[in-house]
């Protein structure tokens, strides 16, 4: 009984040290040196987000972003003659070093207005705070719902279920008739497959088959096995925003599937093409930021982080937490002072302009903006392009 | 028709696991220790050949040999710096700093070349055709490698002294030193081997896995079930058992729904040890503790 | 001690201390053992006698003290000692008990560098001594009884062919008639000039095969002599020998 005793409880050992993973440290904490209102101090905006850890690749993205449209406010004088500043805690990707965090920033840090989480466990746990402690939050999540009903917390991200509504919306353009969907297995790609369905449905697809596939694997030969057999019209990816999406888009392809293959906003992530390679030239993502034609702002936008990050192209959970500062930002001059529910009010009223579109927030709807913000967003050997037609 | 094309994928997916596999195995054979920080071993070796490729080196034996090279010195580092102060407590603190190493590595690299996976370009480009079916360079080069590997091992433990010797240190520490067997420099040398290993795998397993990111745990997880699987306690074994999950997981795939392929995979391994303690394919008269 | 018998002592042991953490398991312990001399040590459950069996062979460092081979202290390295001729044969047998009886044996004079065909006359050796292990050569040691075990565990370490043969109850766990084996090949060694340090519980049994012995209590060797002046031994007799 040697060999399963120590596998037993080796694996019980691993799950065990997987757990206690997430439960070490928080990093950082450069004190507020002003909640004072005098001019001139620094205003401190706490963030709080996954930098480390499994989804640490997400955390930092952001954290790219709000440096950059922090450097952009401070080189125009600050707000309302305040240079910003912030303190990152990093949760891990844990809801109780998220908890802790939140209640760090809040009351010993005594931040008026946090900016993240950017996962959903997280963001959920943390949302009932916001009203609780009186401080303004705006989360990197893609679900309204988490918002919804509260004073204090708002969301920049282009809801989910939008992103569903607007790939159904390009494929009806499209003149496609019937689908399939592979999605990624975890809260995100689930959600994604039952609003795909759902919108699917009342556009009068079909949807022909649906799999799930797991975002920690790497070969997803049976997948898209399955789904070229079908050989349906299109097939709809909802990724992870991790590695795997990328292969499953190659996978999809190398099945010998010629049809149309329509992602979400995970599909338009500059990496794709390399992980993909070819096959990226045939997706179309329907995603927040318009890679594919940049202009105006958003060229701005992606001009100056290229040029502050190594020639990067920000991703679009860069630019919604760089749209999160500024969003900040305009509540926090428009309010005047620096505290929880005055900005939130200012918020709200602002009926804020970004280069991921229009918040239009209300007391009950606190989400992004909706479908009609997507773009169609291409590949053309591995640089972003518009669709091909 | 798919069926095939799913056995190759399988066989790949399984060969990956084998190489993953045979680490747990040189380890456990050569040290009594479960060294659950070699999925994340094989992460850093894609992330060294990264750097190399990066670095402009475009010769793949090149890359190769200078990967494995790191690989060996890191295994003589790791052996020093993690599982020589856990001596005295045993084979569990040796496992358990292991454990702790998967965070470290994990972690680690993840400060070094940063959270995200990174593509890594084909090791071996192309592939043939027979037919309808493909089967790429690269799958055949890390089935190639898994045998040498596998057969190596086997005449490095079976047939040679110092395997000997380091099976030997590893059965029993006090027996083997009476003989004249150096305790300690076989640990170092069966953890610089089976670093190396990792490393290499990296290298070649990269192009499909992408390089980085947090597959380390995956690769642990399927490595070890693979090798108890067939037995940890055989070369033969080890290769077998993770060959056979790559194929039944790739198989299962395509007729389960996604979630449910690791668990039944799991449920069946519980029973498969139930009914035989050594694996599958494990030496079967072995009377240990 | 007198000084002749330190002059022609092939191992000696001179001031032993060992501790276990704070507990001394030998207290200043010297012994010697000549060049063609069996030496026994008999004493109780915990007397210390595995420690000075494991410090005599080198794989423990005493605390305190020296052990002398020829002359010359042994090597730092535990696992040099075997190359100074002395062989351990350890208590329980400490076989590699997933090898075969062969794979063992080979283990044996891991560091002699020797070539196939010496190998093969020691292991030839060793079956003649031991006939029943050539009938088990490929055998896995570990599906073997007892008997057959410690005749391997000593065939090993024959095989480096030793000057001083350590052996730490060889006759621990077995049945009287296959004691009686082992010793007679004992005995054998012997005659051939092998130096035999036994450490034993069954006195008479290692009686039988020494010239000298040494009694020990708590880590500290209360009585040693010949054979003859411990038989007499008042101590002896009545713990040891029923008398």
């Amino acid at each position: 009984m040697r060999a399963p005793m120590r596998g037993r409880s080796a694996l019980a050992v691993l799950a065990a040290a997987a757990l206690t993973a997430t439960a070490c440290g928080t990093s950082d904490s450069n004190k507020s040196d002003a909640s004072s209102d005098g001019a001139g101090s620094t205003y401190t905006i706490g963030v709080l987000n996954s930098t480390t850890g499994e989804l640490g690749a997400v955390g930092q993205q952001e954290a790219k972003g709000m440096d950059l449209a922090v450097e952009e406010i401070n080189a125009a004088g600050g707000v309302n003659g305040h240079q910003l500043k912030l303190e990152t805690v990093d949760d891990q990707g844990s809801v109780n070093l998220a908890t802790a965090g939140f209640k760090k920033l809040a009351t010993s840090s005594k931040v008026p207005i946090v900016i993240g989480p950017g996962i959903s466990a997280t963001a959920k746990a943390v949302a009932p705070l916001a009203d609780q402690y009186d401080v303004t939050q705006i989360l990197l999540v893609a679900q309204p719902e988490v918002a919804n009903g509260t004073k204090n917390v708002f969301e920049v991200p282009l809801p989910g279920k939008a992103n569903a509504e607007a790939v159904v919306k390009y494929a009806s353009s499209k003149g496609i008739k019937n689908a399939s969907i592979i999605w990624a297995n975890n809260p995100y790609g689930q959600a994604g497959n039952s609003d795909i369905t759902a919108a699917a449905k009342s556009a009068g697809i079909s949807i022909v088959n649906s799999e799930g596939f797991d975002p920690a694997k790497f070969d997803f030969t049976a997948q898209a096995g399955k789904v070229a057999s079908a050989n349906p019209e299109a097939v709809f990816l909802w990724g992870a925003g991790g590695a795997a999406d990328a292969l499953v888009l190659k996978a999809v392809r190398a099945s010998g599937y010629k049809g149309k293959v329509i992602g979400d906003l995970t599909y338009s992530t500059s990496t794709i093409p390399e992980a993909a390679g070819e096959a990226a030239d045939s997706v179309v993502s329907l995603t927040a930021v318009n890679y594919g034609a940049p202009e105006g702002e958003t060229k701005k936008l992606i001009d100056a982080y290229k040029a502050r990050y190594n020639n990067e192209t920000p991703t679009v959970l860069s630019v919604y937490a760089y749209v999160a500062v500024k969003l900040a930002a305009a509540g926090i001059e428009k309010a005047g002072k620096f505290e929880g529910p005055a900005i939130s009010a200012a918020i709200q009223s602002l009926n804020f302009e970004s280069v991921v579109g229009k918040m239009e927030y209300t007391d009950t709807y606190r989400g992004g903006p909706n479908a009609d913000a997507f773009k169609p967003v291409s590949f053309k050997n591995g640089e972003f392009a518009p669709p091909a037609e | 028709m798919h069926i095939l094309d799913l056995l190759v994928s399988g066989l790949t997916l399984g060969s990956i696991y084998a190489l993953v596999a045979l680490g747990f195995h040189l380890v456990f054979k050569m040290t009594g220790i479960i060294d659950f920080a070699q999925g994340d071993k094989v992460v850093i070796g894609g992330l060294l050949g990264l750097t190399l490729v990066q670095q402009g080196l475009s010769t793949v034996m090149v890359v190769l040999l200078l990967v494995v090279v790191a690989g060996l010195l890191l295994g003589i580092a790791y052996d020093a710096i993690v599982i020589l102060p856990t001596q005295r407590n045993g084979a569990l603190a040796a496992m358990a700093a292991t454990v702790g190493m998967t965070l470290v590595l994990a972690h680690g690299h993840h400060l070094v070349w940063g959270p995200d996976p990174k593509p890594f370009p084909p090791v071996f480009a192309g592939g043939i055709e027979l037919g309808p079916l493909r089967v790429s360079f690269q799958s055949m080069v890390i089935w190639a490698v898994v045998v040498a590997v596998g057969v190596g091992l086997a005449l490095l433990m079976g047939r040679s002294r110092t395997g000997r010797g380091m099976v030997a240190a590893a059965t029993d520490p006090l027996a083997a030193t009476a003989v004249g067997v150096n305790v300690s420099r076989m640990r170092a040398l069966s953890f610089a081997l089976a670093f190396g290993l990792a490393a290499l795998a990296g290298v070649l397993v990269a192009p499909i896995t992408l390089a980085g990111g947090s597959i380390g745990t995956a690769l642990t997880i399927k490595g070890f079930t693979g090798a108890v699987l067939g037995g940890l306690n055989s070369t033969k074994g080890v290769v077998l058992g993770a060959l056979l999950l790559g194929v039944v997981e790739s198989q299962l795939a395509a007729v389960l729904p996604n979630g449910n392929v690791d668990p039944v995979v799991f449920v069946a391994l519980v029973i498969i040890l139930l009914l035989m303690p050594n694996g599958l394919f494990g030496l079967r008269r072995q009377r240990l503790a | 001690m007198t000084a002749t018998a330190q002059d022609h002592a092939l191992l000696e042991l001179r001031g032993i201390v060992y501790k276990y953490g704070a507990i001394s398991a030998l207290r200043d312990v010297d012994l010697s053992v000549r060049k063609g001399e069996a030496v026994c040590v008999i004493g109780p459950n915990g007397a210390g006698k595995t420690t000075l069996a494991r410090v005599a062979g080198g794989l423990y460092r005493p605390a305190k003290g020296e052990v002398l081979i020829g002359g010359e202290p042994l090597p730092r390295s535990p696992h040099d000692v075997v190359v100074r001729g002395i062989g351990s044969v350890l208590e329980g047998r400490h076989l590699f008990v997933e090898q075969t009886v062969t794979t063992n044996l080979e283990l044996g004079c891991y560091r002699s560098g020797l070539d196939k065909a010496t190998v093969e006359q020691r292991l030839e050796k060793i079956m003649t001594l031991f006939p029943v292990l050539r009938e088990r050569a490929h055998q896995r040691t570990s599906t073997m009884s007892g008997g057959e075990q410690q005749m391997v565990a000593i065939g090993r370490a024959l095989m480096a062919e030793p000057q001083i043969l350590i052996l730490d109850e060889p006759s621990m766990g077995l049945a009287p008639k296959i004691t009686g084996e082992v010793f007679d090949a004992l005995a054998s060694l012997r005659e051939g000039g092998l130096s035999i340090l036994l450490i034993e519980q069954n006195a008479p049994l290692a009686f039988e095969l020494a010239d000298r012995g040494y009694l020990m209590r708590q880590g500290a060797v209360v009585v040693e002599g010949s054979i003859d002046e411990l038989t007499h031994d008042d101590v002896v007799r009545s713990a040891y020998l029923g008398a």
